[in-house]
């Protein structure tokens, strides 16, 4: 894994050193130190009170740290000044709107906030309406959108003045699946030209747009790497065997057989399959098919799994993360 | 103050969209004409109701008692206006993340207070301007013609009288996450300005020491005291806008 | 002047009284709206027999932002 810059070096979008906030006797954040550099999409990744909500605050300038600082763009958060440039775009995990505001005048008022006037303004306003699938429903009161729609709304409050540096916290927790992919992928045409970090408890969701991740459990950072090096050096390899319907009853005598091949390093039964952990996983493939074939077992499957995020975060935090969540 | 223009025009719509500014308008209106005529047909109705012995002992109304009950009515409808329209004002907005959602933007803290707290200023502006005008009409038919100069300033200084009341539940709800908080806080301050206005010589400087001055001017008389009261309300308004602000910088959202 | 004669000069309270009662029930029937206590009905008769204060205290604290 490379080495991160330091936070204040200017091809460093998003810093943190030393970042810690208190609340009472809660440690929320210890210590985080974080470069994010330019033009990526960096995930956030951990379970509920991990400490991602409470980051994304500090460099929002909405909260003040205990200790450390938070930097976009080399500017430190505290007083705001970041925020009065115009340089983040923030989604608050659970948007909450002015009611009797239409989503067109929400953006209306953000707009000028920006220093939009006119037609231009205008222009911009439906680009993002329809960046985020809202062109229809504009002209009704935010009262009676529902939960997507507000999230939606939020994203697209965020992104109106294309900010160099986007804080969203759980962009996508309030979506159906098809709406999920559809911000996702408009969260991903976002990279390049802004810098975004976003908060999930969906290793999926993190696994499909991000370039870089970090876990973080208890305040604590556990790692930050890009996927690729996440799943290279914490995702053991497993084969998934699926016998026939008649090998099924002796699942476990197949198990147990299995075990005994070359770098196997754990077999786990269920649901008429089983999973193959190994540590070898060039010489384990072609072990288990002989032995397979040795005891003449049918196979309605046998593949070997895509290492996933999933087992990633389950051997750093030792939960899972749905079930963390 | 980044910021200001595009909050105070979206402060404004709200209290027009919310039906907030009509609503006050409308019950304002309503105490400017009943004032009049309770002065007038008050003692009416005694008389009519009441022994010849009781009924002769009821003095005939006359102008000034329009004056003063316009003053009581619309005096106690718009402090209940006040601590109402301010109490959830920032609270409410705390609480449900919408000040987050602003404050993330090229908006000063500052200037989000300045548009909330001017917004309220509008619409209790607008209700005692409508109360004034139908009250000085009514007045007019039922008694006897006033200064309209005079009528107009005691709608004035009524309004800063209303003014420092919303200030002060607005502190209050500045200062806690709370609505209910903030209109203890105003209903607090008003027991603490009776309780000055009690006494003798600081008295006419209390928002209700306001009411006596704009008593004497709607009835074409001067005032014992007006500069001083006047700048005394203004500057209180002011310094608990500071306090707000100071104490808004340094939350969290 | 007779309370007969006065009756055009309190037409204008009784109307203005009846226009917030209408916009404050107009309100309170919307879909969307929710209330505080979650009892439409509750309001309502707030909104009908509070007088003027009734309806005023309808539209500032009883309507539940969504």
């Amino acid at each position: 894994m490379p080495p991160l810059p330091p936070a204040d070096r200017t091809d460093v979008a998003i810093g943190c050193e030393g970042l810690t906030k208190r609340f009472g006797t809660v440690l929320a954040l210890d210590g985080l130190d974080l470069a994010v550099p330019r033009g990526i999409v960096f995930g956030f990744l951990g379970p509920n009170g991990a400490g991602k909500t409470t980051a994304l605050r500090l460099l929002s300038g909405l909260a003040h740290p205990t200790a450390g600082r938070a930097l976009i763009d080399g500017i430190s958060t505290a007083a705001g000044e970041p925020n009065r440039r115009g340089l983040i775009g923030y989604l608050d995990q659970n948007p909450r709107f002015p009611g009797w505001m239409t989503g067109r005048e929400l953006l209306d008022v953000v707009g000028q906030l920006y220093g939009m006037r006119g037609a231009a303004m205008r222009q911009r306003v439906d680009e993002t309406l329809e960046l985020v699938g809202l062109s229809d429903a504009a002209p009704r009161r935010i009262a009676g959108y529902s939960g997507g729609m507000r999230q939606r709304l939020g994203l697209g409050q965020a992104v109106l003045n294309r900010p160099p540096v986007l804080l969203l916290d759980e962009p996508v927790s309030a979506l159906d699946p098809e709406g999920r992919h559809d911000v996702l992928a408009t969260i991903r045409g976002l990279a390049g030209s802004s810098t975004v970090l976003f908060s999930t408890h969906i290793l999926a969701d993190a696994e499909r747009i991000c370039d870089r991740i970090a876990i973080l459990d208890h305040g604590r950072l556990l790692t930050d790497a890009t996927v690729g090096e996440l799943l290279e050096r914490y995702a053991q390899p497993v084969y998934r065997i699926e016998p026939d319907a008649r090998h099924v009853a002796v699942l476990s005598a197949l198990a147990d057989t299995l075990r005994g091949v070359r770098g196997v390093t754990d077999v786990i039964e269920g649901h008429g399959e089983l999973r193959v952990l190994t540590n070898d996983p060039e010489a384990t493939g072609p072990a288990l098919l002989a032995a397979l074939a040795a005891h003449r077992v049918g196979l309605v499957a046998f593949e070997r799994l895509r290492p996933s995020l999933e087992e990633v975060f389950l051997r750093l935090t030792g939960r899972g993360a749905e079930a963390a969540a | 103050m980044t910021g200001l223009g595009p909050l105070l025009g979206k402060e404004l719509r709200e209290q027009w969209r919310t039906k907030r500014l009509l609503v006050v308008l409308i019950v304002f209106a309503a105490f400017g004409i009943a004032s009049p005529l309770l002065a007038k047909y008050t003692p009416e109705l005694i008389r009519a109701l009441a022994s010849d012995e009781l009924a002769n002992a009821v003095p005939p109304p006359t102008t000034a008692d329009a004056v003063d009950q316009f003053l009581k009515n619309v005096g106690q409808t718009g402090v209940l206006a006040a601590i109402l329209l301010a109490m959830g004002s920032v609270a409410l907005d705390k609480e449900r993340g919408i000040a987050a959602l602003f404050l993330t933007k090229p908006a000063s803290r500052g200037a989000y207070l300045l548009a909330k707290l001017l917004a309220i200023a509008a619409t209790l502006l607008a209700g005692t301007l409508a109360a004034t005008a139908v009250g000085y009409g009514y007045t007019g038919w039922l008694f006897e013609t006033l200064p309209v100069g005079g009528y107009a300033a005691m709608g004035l200084l009524l309004f800063l009288q209303l003014l420092v009341y919303a200030a002060l539940t607005f502190l209050g709800s500045t200062l806690a996450r709370s609505s209910l908080v903030a209109a203890a806080f105003g209903i607090a301050g008003l027991a603490l300005v009776a309780f000055i206005g009690a006494l003798p010589a600081v008295g006419s400087y209390t928002p209700g020491g306001l009411s006596e001055a704009g008593r004497a001017l709607a009835l074409g008389q001067q005032p014992e005291r007006l500069i001083g009261p006047v700048a005394t309300n203004l500057a209180t308004v002011i310094a608990i806008f500071v306090v707000a602000w100071w104490a808004f910088r340094r939350q969290e959202l | 002047m007779t309370l007969q004669e006065a009756l055009p000069l309190i037409l204008p309270l009784l109307a203005l009284q009846l226009i917030l009662i209408g916009i404050s029930l107009w309100d309170l029937t919307r879909p969307d709206r929710r209330v505080k206590g979650g009892n439409k009905w509750v309001w309502g008769l707030v909104i009908v027999f509070g007088e003027l204060i009734g309806p005023l205290v309808y539209l500032f604290v009883g309507r539940e932002e969504s």
